[in-house]
């Protein structure tokens, strides 16, 4: 399985910076929240999809919502 | 390139302005109460459906803040979704709601909290009571709870999930509009593409002409008045950007290339998205008409994907997908 993780790109120094990325799993289309200090993204664990929240450090990756419907595509606003 | 460097450190030290301005559109409600020994109360019954169990019917609470009940002796089962349907006492639909929950031995009810929208059954509601959309943040996200994707949104705890489209096709890639009192999306009817705006008000559905372009991934300009997407009409994937009040589209991207997820910065001076080229995937950031593309990452050979432009937290930061 195709493996992605998110990471956050400092445009003024260039760094790019590991947020989460896990072996095995998906993490993809992040969304801010709009104070900027969560990430919700759409999680693919290789059986269903669902929505996990993140701070931008990594710390405090959690569960959201997963159902076994597949939740995804999160926009928070 | 230092040019650059310094539109970037004067666009996120200054002039990104990251509140949203609050919308306020709480609505003035009336509740008739019924007296019942000196106490003021209302009464609403609704039924309670899911997908493997009979309806069922419950009588609810109604305060001056919430509506609130329980079913008792659900059928068993984890992380189901229950629908809610309130009705008037001349039979007409007054709300209709959702809820997940999980029912077990020990927990073999349904607690249902609604929080007053519009009007809920025979009850009238007095009272400044937000509808919650427009003044508070928001989460919408596609579920496929009834074997195809529709739209739910919720609070931003994952809770209150209230489910706003019903359709036999996948409704894809929702966004919340700048004031939060729309929604956009797109349907996929196969191979079509239909792109819809949902009102969160009245919950009406505005077809937007742009159905010959095979619109995905559709998001807003920050000022509301105009959408971009990304179109594989032509075979390539080009982007667009529709303008909501003189309805005429602009392309923005043609180049032969495959082009991604566009996503206006937060003052909307800028547009991300990633390309696939060779079979290699590219984060850009570009000029808003799409001119004067410049790679996210340029020393990072690996997939970079969806990049969105952060609105707050700390100077500079882009979060993007990046293949391991």
């Amino acid at each position: 399985m195709i493996q992605f993780g998110l990471y956050i790109t400092d445009r003024s120094t260039g760094e790019v910076r590991e947020v989460v990325a896990n072996s095995w799993i998906n993490e993809s289309f992040p969304s801010w929240s709009p104070d900027g200090n969560t990430i919700i993204y759409e999680r693919w664990d290789g059986d269903s999809y669902g929505i996990y929240t993140v701070k931008p450090d990594g710390s405090e990756n959690k569960l959201l919502l997963d159902s076994g419907a597949n939740e995804c595509h999160p926009h928070w606003r | 390139m230092k040019w650059m460097i310094f539109v970037f450190l004067f666009l996120f030290a200054g002039c990104f302005n990251p509140d949203d301005p609050a919308v306020s559109n709480a609505k003035n409600i009336q509740l008739q109460f019924m007296k019942q020994a000196g106490i003021d109360v209302a009464s609403a019954s609704c039924r309670v459906s899911a997908e493997d169990m009979d309806t069922l019917t419950a009588d609810l609470t109604v305060s001056s803040t919430m509506i609130s009940g329980q079913v008792p002796d659900v059928p068993y089962g984890d992380n189901r979704l229950f629908e809610i349907h309130c009705y008037n006492s001349d039979g007409v639909l007054n709300y209709y709601g959702s809820t997940i929950a999980n029912i077990n031995r020990s927990a073999p009810v349904i607690n249902i909290t609604l929080y007053p929208q519009e009007q809920y059954a025979d009850v009238t509601i007095i009272g400044n009571f937000s509808t919650g959309e427009g003044t508070e943040e928001k989460i919408v996200s596609p579920a496929d709870y009834s074997g195809t994707h529709n739209i739910y949104i919720m609070d931003t705890d994952g809770t209150n999930i209230r489910r706003l489209t019903d359709s036999d096709y996948d409704d894809r890639r929702p966004q919340l509009s700048p004031d939060r009192t729309k929604v956009t999306f797109y349907r996929n009817t196969h191979p079509d593409h239909i792109a819809y705006i949902l009102d969160l008000e009245t919950r009406e559905l505005e077809l937007l002409p742009l159905t010959e372009y095979t619109p995905s991934c559709i998001s807003w300009h920050p000022d509301g008045n105009s959408l971009v997407f990304h179109s594989a009409y032509y075979g390539y994937c080009d982007v667009f950007n529709y303008d909501l009040q003189t309805h005429t589209v602009t392309t923005l991207i043609r180049n032969d290339t495959t082009i991604w997820v566009p996503v206006y910065s937060p003052d909307g001076n800028f547009l991300l998205y990633y390309t696939k080229v060779n079979n290699e995937f590219r984060a850009y950031i570009a000029n808003a008409d799409g001119t004067d593309p410049q790679l996210l990452n340029p020393g990072d050979t690996r997939t970079n994907v969806f990049p969105v432009c952060l609105r707050r937290y700390e100077p500079g930061a882009l979060l993007g997908k990046v293949l391991q």
